[in-house]
């Protein structure tokens, strides 16, 4: 069913597809399904997820050499945009890559969906268009393989079980 | 102490263990800390892993797009040339940067790779050219054993860490379980020691506790008898008093055996003891049959005490008293033999006049020298008289010096008669005492005293210079006879004292007589012999008076030229009753007359005495038939009359 989703979604992105990797601002990037208020999957491009509150974090990370500043929208936030039910959150990555991902994890940790790496949009050939980004710095606990396994970059869709 | 030595070791052993534990410990925690933090640093052989999918997913999508020309190939292998792109990018930072560091070779393979995959841009804007397509699976295919070397090498690497970090836990375990072990038997090594060292304290403590207890036995303790000794009668003593002074009777015996210094002399020390052993048995048998309330103790030398309660002190005191004695009587038996000693008992008991401690055991006291001067081997309870009399003994005593000083004692004067011509020869001096408040006391008693108290040798100097310069009033033939005692004969002047009296008043020695008893003899006789002879050598003559009572020897007899023999009165005084004293008498006369010594014969009170004394031999006589002792003026008086008449007998009654 999801597989499905995904090659209908990308099939109607490709038509806009240009050769580089960023999208346009109206393109959706992100997909969120599963258990939600509304019983159909919700779409966002890039400036709808950007109307939403902002959060920055500020962290060093294994894949970054020093401190990288990161801007994006609270994952905590979006479930709650979405009215998400559900307690575990799959987030799937273009490179077909996913991690689950327990819904409190976003309240406790307060992790952020990134669209901004240094102030600039992130491009799929680094880590965009969005890369959840956990407060590794503030929350050293998070320092172990089972957050950086969750800390999904390249990220395409959500789906709340 | 040894434990203590060895206990030191071991503490210092186990602090320095300790130390070095904490020390260790401290060094594995920072550095397997390291290790840990290092190996969650990054994931290398996932990463590695990905970047190896990622480049053949989009090999594939080109390859599909070459042959099938579906567009959504197409975008596919555009998102994964982003994606790959993405990946190296991503390999180019952060942990894999380091990785690839470690090695040139990695650096150079990554490189290369970069370049390759970077170089295949222009051929991704032209997808949709053959050529392209060709080219772009051309260079993944060079691309993908680099890339599957690096996947490889991360995953080793991986591999590495994790069995390094393992390896470091492990150490860390292991020093762990060590330190652990190592503790555990430190506790276990203290535990021992402390079991040692509580034992040998306890060992310590105890040998301490009877140590203490043997002292405090050995303190209240006689050593030779087993017996409480006189520190604890004294506590005994007091409780007993308080207890009496509630209600409840005590009674106590103060025992003296009698004749135990001559055996002691006589067998030695070691018999003593072991007698003093057996009479301690003995009375502590004794008493312990009455009661086991009656305490025994000796309080030194051959002195027990035996302190009674209740029952025993209200009922049948004296006869459990004189049982005691019976039960001393009994031959004791040691090494030495069968010894037989006899005992004094002075009894005191609560109920009668008494106040405080030590009244109570002066009285049983008081009541033993009194039993001891009655005969000895009695047993005696305390009287308050006997009270009176030591107050009287004191007051005797205080009042000596004073009465010497003040001229209250001087001589009386009795006359000694020849018992042929019965003309009044000489005189004895007596010495008498008139006290101011107590009165006449008798020289039986004041004497005693003195020589007790020291102050004889005053009272006999006093005495005789009294008799000399008394004598110089008398005739020229008139003798006059002193008692010297033992005190005065001991001391090294006693010639010379002599002498000055006889300078000072100018009597000739001739006149004096100085009268010694007996016991004089009991103490160095040599010695008394040789100033014996001395004062002979002045020309003082020597009597020796009470003879056949106490001590004689005929010994004395022997080894001196006495210049008189008294009979004492006794046997003067049975002469007419008992036939024996005629023949002691006569013997002693007669052997006197063969030693060429005269005798004189005290005592004599009838006319029938004196017949019969003339008639043995006796040379001269003194005594209450011809007259009393007296004043010097009433001897004065008398002389005189004797001179005048020549009567038969002289009898004087003049006081």
């Amino acid at each position: 069913m999801k597989q499905a989703l995904y090659i209908a979604v990308f099939w109607a992105i490709s038509l806009l597809l240009p050769a580089s990797a960023l999208r346009a601002d109206d393109a959706v990037i992100l997909t969120v399904d599963g258990k939600l208020a509304a019983n159909h999957p919700v779409d966002f491009t890039r400036s709808q997820l950007e109307a939403m509150p902002m959060n920055t974090i500020v962290t060093t990370t294994p894949w970054h050499d020093g401190a990288i500043t990161f801007e994006g929208v609270p994952l905590s936030a979006l479930m709650k945009h979405v009215g998400a039910t559900g307690n575990r959150a799959v987030v799937f990555a273009l490179n077909n890559y996913s991690a689950d991902i327990p819904v409190d994890e976003f309240d406790a940790y307060e992790p952020i969906l990134a669209l901004k790496r240094n102030g600039e949009y992130m491009p799929i050939s680094d880590k965009g268009p969005l890369f959840v980004v956990y407060p590794f710095d503030q929350y050293p606990e998070l320092k172990n393989e089972l957050h950086y396994t969750r800390s999904v970059w390249q990220v395409r869709a959500i789906s709340i079980e | 102490m040894r434990s203590s030595y060895w206990f030191r070791y071991l503490a210092v052993g186990v602090a320095c263990a300790l130390t070095l534990a904490a020390f260790v410990q401290w060094q594995i925690k920072d550095a397997s800390e390291d290790a840990v933090a290092r190996g969650l640093q990054f994931d290398l052989s996932w990463t590695g892993t990905n970047g190896r999918l990622e480049k053949t997913e989009l090999e594939k999508f080109v390859a599909k797009y070459a042959v099938t020309g579906e567009q959504h190939y197409a975008d596919q292998a555009q998102l994964f040339y982003q994606v790959l792109q993405s990946r190296l990018n991503t390999w180019d930072a952060g942990g894999f940067r380091v990785f690839l560091e470690r090695s040139p070779g990695r650096i150079e393979r990554f490189d290369e790779l970069t370049a390759l995959v970077r170089g295949l841009r222009d051929e991704f804007a032209n997808l949709s050219d053959p050529k392209a397509q060709q080219t772009i699976l051309d260079t993944l295919e060079l691309a993908s054993p680099l890339i599957n070397r690096l996947g490889g090498e991360a995953h080793t690497e991986s591999i590495a860490e994790a069995a390094d970090v393992r390896e470091r836990l492990q150490e860390r375990h292991f020093l762990d379980n060590v330190l652990s072990v190592g503790l555990i038997a430190v506790s276990g090594l203290l535990l021992v020691a402390m079991t040692f060292l509580n034992h040998g304290l306890r060992q310590a403590h105890r040998r301490a506790r009877d140590s203490a207890d043997a002292f405090a036995h050995q303190a209240r303790h006689d050593a030779l008898t087993g017996l409480p000794n006189r520190f604890a009668f004294g506590e005994a003593l007091k409780d007993a008093v308080g207890s009496a002074e509630i209600g409840q009777p005590m009674a106590l015996f103060v025992i003296d055996l009698d004749g135990f210094k001559p055996i002691n002399d006589a067998l030695g020390h070691a018999a003593g003891d072991e007698l003093l052993q057996s009479v301690a048995e003995r009375i502590r048998r004794a008493s312990s049959r009455w009661a086991p309330c009656c305490e025994v103790f000796r309080l030194g030398g051959d002195e027990f005490t035996v302190l009674l309660k209740d029952e025993c002190a209200s009922q049948k005191v004296f006869e459990r008293a004189n049982d005691l004695l019976a039960e001393l009587r009994k031959p004791h038996r040691i090494t030495a033999g069968n010894i037989i000693v006899d005992a004094t008992i002075g009894i005191a008991r609560s109920g009668r006049v008494m106040s405080g401690c030590d009244e109570i055991f002066v009285d049983a006291d008081l009541a033993l020298s009194r039993a001891k001067a009655l005969g000895k081997g009695i047993a005696l309870e305390y009287e308050p008289s006997m009270h009176a009399e030591l107050r009287r003994r004191s007051e005797i005593e205080a009042a000596l010096p004073l009465a010497i000083h003040n001229g209250e004692i001087f001589p009386h004067y009795q006359p000694q008669v020849d018992m042929i011509s019965n003309r009044i020869v000489g005189v004895e001096a007596l010495a008498r005492w008139c006290h101011p408040n107590l009165g006449w006391i008798s020289p039986v008693e004041f004497i005693p005293i003195a020589e007790s108290s020291g102050r004889i040798c005053e009272v006999g100097q006093l005495i005789l210079t009294a008799a000399c310069h008394d004598a110089m009033r008398l005739q020229a033939d008139m003798r006059v006879s002193v008692n010297i005692s033992v005190a005065q004969l001991m001391r090294y002047d006693v010639v010379d004292l002599v002498k000055e009296v006889l300078a000072r008043t100018g009597l000739a020695p001739g006149r004096l007589k100085l009268e010694v008893t007996e016991s004089i003899f009991m103490k160095d006789g040599d010695r008394i012999f040789a100033t014996l002879r001395a004062l002979k050598g002045i020309g003082v003559g020597i009597s020796l008076d009470d003879f056949g009572t106490g001590y004689s020897a005929l010994s004395y007899l022997q080894h001196f030229a006495w210049d008189e023999l008294k009979i004492d009165r006794q046997f003067v005084k049975t002469l007419e009753a008992e036939e024996h004293s005629h023949h002691i008498v006569d013997a002693v006369a007669s052997l006197a007359g063969r030693l060429g010594i005269p005798v004189t014969a005290e005592g004599i009170e009838t006319r029938e005495q004196h017949l019969m004394l003339r008639a043995r031999g006796c040379k001269f006589g003194q005594g209450y038939l011809y007259g009393k002792p007296m004043t010097f003026d009433a001897l004065n008086k008398v002389i005189q009359e004797d001179l005048r008449s020549c009567r038969d007998i002289p009898t004087y009654s003049v006081v």
